[in-house]
């Protein structure tokens, strides 16, 4: 089951830099040419500013109020899901410790010791953005850094991933970004010839990215 | 399972109804049509609408593809879009997966019941050419519409 | 309301945190300044953060192509830069390489050595203090030790010096294994010598460290090309390095170093050592 559609890397400015169509082109005859997508990342961008003012109200009185709102955790804290553990996504179950999702000693991790680029949950830096986006043939998960740049998934929905809470979906794909946040710290942002916030033209990333998603 | 606001815009793009639950432990909280002319029901209808277009460039056929709920951190909107061009739009936790059914209930049983079927009220409340793109000053009212809605959502409020 | 009350429980901390702070820097400054010339000479295994030094060679190289108008200025600079640190490994890793067992793990050149470092108490000091440092937070109390006694304590180890290397063989073998260890923590994959010319050697990286985040051609493998011939040159076999990619088994990022020699150096090899 192929989990991803494309993949999208969106600068701090709303730019689009990275795009990559994980299917194939000629798997789906109307592919977009690009200028979709360019629209889409400064629609996006444009949106996350909004959508934080959107909070409703009674969320707004129980922040400033005592802070009874334990549900903040469970979106906020994303826990850690190995690659490869599709029976995460399609049945929910959470047996994750089986072992073949480990990325194991063939695969090059680049400057992260270990068996995969992080081994614990992390906490999501999207603080009332945009997670995801749901339509009748998509879904979209963002994946917002610390530094601006967000990671964009686009999917398209299949039943088999239906099944599985929304929640699991999301910490699913916020993993498997943060793995693409980790080859962009290694394969963009230490190529010295790279110009900052500029589209990404890499065919070690490109590469790399392959590999990562192949295994989802 | 909580829900914070409900929202109904007309093709026109005006808010025509809008109710909002400021504590989740009392279901008669909160305001009603209070907010349509203020900067949140525009930023709402902005965001789903800008959304909405662009995702359906995104996918591949695209006659069938609508959006149906934007997610963040904090709260989830649920969008249900007729046929007619009214969209109905709820505010929940994110926990929440689907209102699709929710709303299509509130269009089918309480909407089409209580608005569509009274014959006093106007198929479309914006009569003149000022009250269109979004300047509309005219709500629902019909104090039956309302009490049926608050009787279906109460459950869901807290 | 309820503000000023933590606001007394920080202040105090706060200020006594300071404290410490303010007392703190002047060891730290003085350890700072002289830790490099204190640290013993010593083989110890020291990590250096890959990203660290990923990111540090990139602006390196971003900043050397900036001032570069051609390409082969570039690489030129690039290989100057790696020149300066292939002289001094030369003498770093002769001096080490001539170090007994015990304080240089790698080589076993003097199989005397662990009854030596058991009779002489300072031996101990040296070896502890060696395998301390890697452990990073050894603390202050090392630091001193080497300083007082380390120096001395290190050249009386030495019971006979290595040899400089003569042949073209030895002082490769000596890249390959030694200087390839203590650049990239692993010998080179592979040493070759050239079937077509006679003063051509081959070095192969499989995996290149310093370039691996590095898309595009080998112009960036210049730096340790560099080093390589800073090494070889000052050993007293002038040359030319040159990087070439030749992917194999897998190993698409595969580098060959292509060494080689300048006439000379073959001449005194015929010389000295019979022409074979």
């Amino acid at each position: 089951m192929k989990l991803a559609q494309a993949l999208l890397i969106i600068n701090k400015s709303g730019g689009l830099i990275y795009k990559k169509d994980l299917n194939g082109a000629n798997n789906n005859p109307g592919s977009k040419n690009g200028n979709e997508y360019l629209i889409f990342a400064s629609t996006l961008h444009s949106v996350f500013a909004i959508v934080s003012q959107l909070t409703p109200k009674s969320i707004q009185l129980g922040e400033s109020g005592n802070s009874d709102v334990h549900g903040d955790d469970i979106i906020e804290h994303v826990p850690y899901i190995p690659p490869g553990s599709n029976d995460e996504l399609g049945s929910g179950n959470s047996n994750n410790n089986n072992g073949k999702g480990t990325l194991g000693n063939n695969n090059n991790l680049g400057s992260y010791h270990g068996t995969d680029f992080f081994s614990s949950g992390f906490r999501s830096w999207s603080r009332g953005g945009v997670r995801q986006i749901e339509t009748d043939a998509l879904e979209i998960y963002v994946y917002q850094t610390l530094t601006g740049a967000r990671f964009v998934l686009v999917n398209t929905r299949s039943p088999a991933a239906q099944s599985a809470h929304v929640i699991t979906r999301i910490h699913t794909a916020d993993n498997l970004l943060r793995r693409v946040h980790c080859l962009y710290g290694d394969y963009v942002m230490k190529d010295p010839f790279y110009a900052l916030e500029m589209p990404i033209k890499n065919s070690l990333f490109d590469a790399a990215v392959t590999t990562l998603v192949a295994q989802y | 399972m909580t829900i914070y606001s409900f929202w109904i815009f007309d093709k026109h793009c005006n808010c025509i109804f809008n109710r909002e639950w400021t504590l989740s432990s009392n279901t008669n909280s909160g305001i009603i049509n209070a907010k349509q002319n203020e900067e949140t029901s525009k930023l709402l209808y902005g965001v789903i609408f800008s959304l909405r277009s662009v995702t359906r460039q995104l996918s591949s056929d695209s006659k069938q593809s609508d959006i149906k709920s934007i997610s963040t951190g904090k709260y989830r909107i649920h969008i249900y879009c007729t046929a007619t061009g009214l969209w109905f739009i709820l505010l929940s936790d994110f926990k929440q997966q689907y209102y699709t059914q929710v709303l299509q209930h509130i269009y089918g049983h309480i909407y089409v019941k209580y608005i569509t079927h009274n014959l006093l009220i106007p198929s479309d409340l914006a009569e003149n050419e000022n009250e269109k793109r979004g300047q509309g000053v005219k709500r629902i009212t019909n104090k039956n519409f309302i009490k049926s809605l608050e009787t279906f959502l109460a459950p869901m409020i807290s | 309301m309820s503000q000023p009350e933590p606001q007394k429980i920080i202040d105090p901390s706060s200020s006594s945190h300071k404290k410490t702070v303010k007392k703190l820097p002047t060891p730290l400054n003085t350890n700072a300044s002289s830790c490099i010339y204190t640290q013993s000479l010593a083989f110890t295994k020291n990590k250096v953060s890959l990203s660290a030094m990923a990111f540090l060679f990139q602006e390196m190289v971003s900043t050397i192509y900036k001032n570069s108008k051609t390409m082969a200025e570039f690489e030129a600079k690039l290989n100057k830069h790696g020149f300066g640190i292939g002289v001094r490994l030369l003498e770093l890793l002769n001096f080490r390489a001539s170090l007994p067992v015990t304080t240089n793990s790698r080589s076993s050149i003097f199989p005397s050595s662990s009854s030596t470092s058991a009779q002489n108490p300072s031996n101990s000091t040296v070896s502890a203090s060696g395998s301390g440092a890697a452990g990073g937070n050894s603390g202050s109390g090392s630091t001193t030790d080497r300083h007082s006694n380390g120096p001395e304590s290190l050249t009386s180890l030495i019971n006979t010096m290595k040899r400089r290397d003569l042949k073209i063989l030895d002082i490769l073998q000596f890249v390959h294994g030694t200087v390839w260890a203590y650049l990239f923590d692993h010998p080179s994959d592979d040493l070759v010598k050239s079937s077509e010319r006679s003063n051509e050697y081959m070095i192969v990286d499989n995996m290149p460290v310093f370039t691996q985040f590095i898309p595009g051609g080998v112009s960036c493998d210049f730096y340790v090309c560099g080093i390589v011939q800073g090494f070889l040159t000052n050993a007293g076999f002038p040359c030319r390095v040159t990087p070439h990619r030749m992917p194999q088994d897998g190993f698409d990022r595969r580098i060959v170093y292509l060494v080689q020699f300048d006439k000379q150096v073959l001449e005194r090899e015929g010389l000295r050592f019979g022409s074979n």
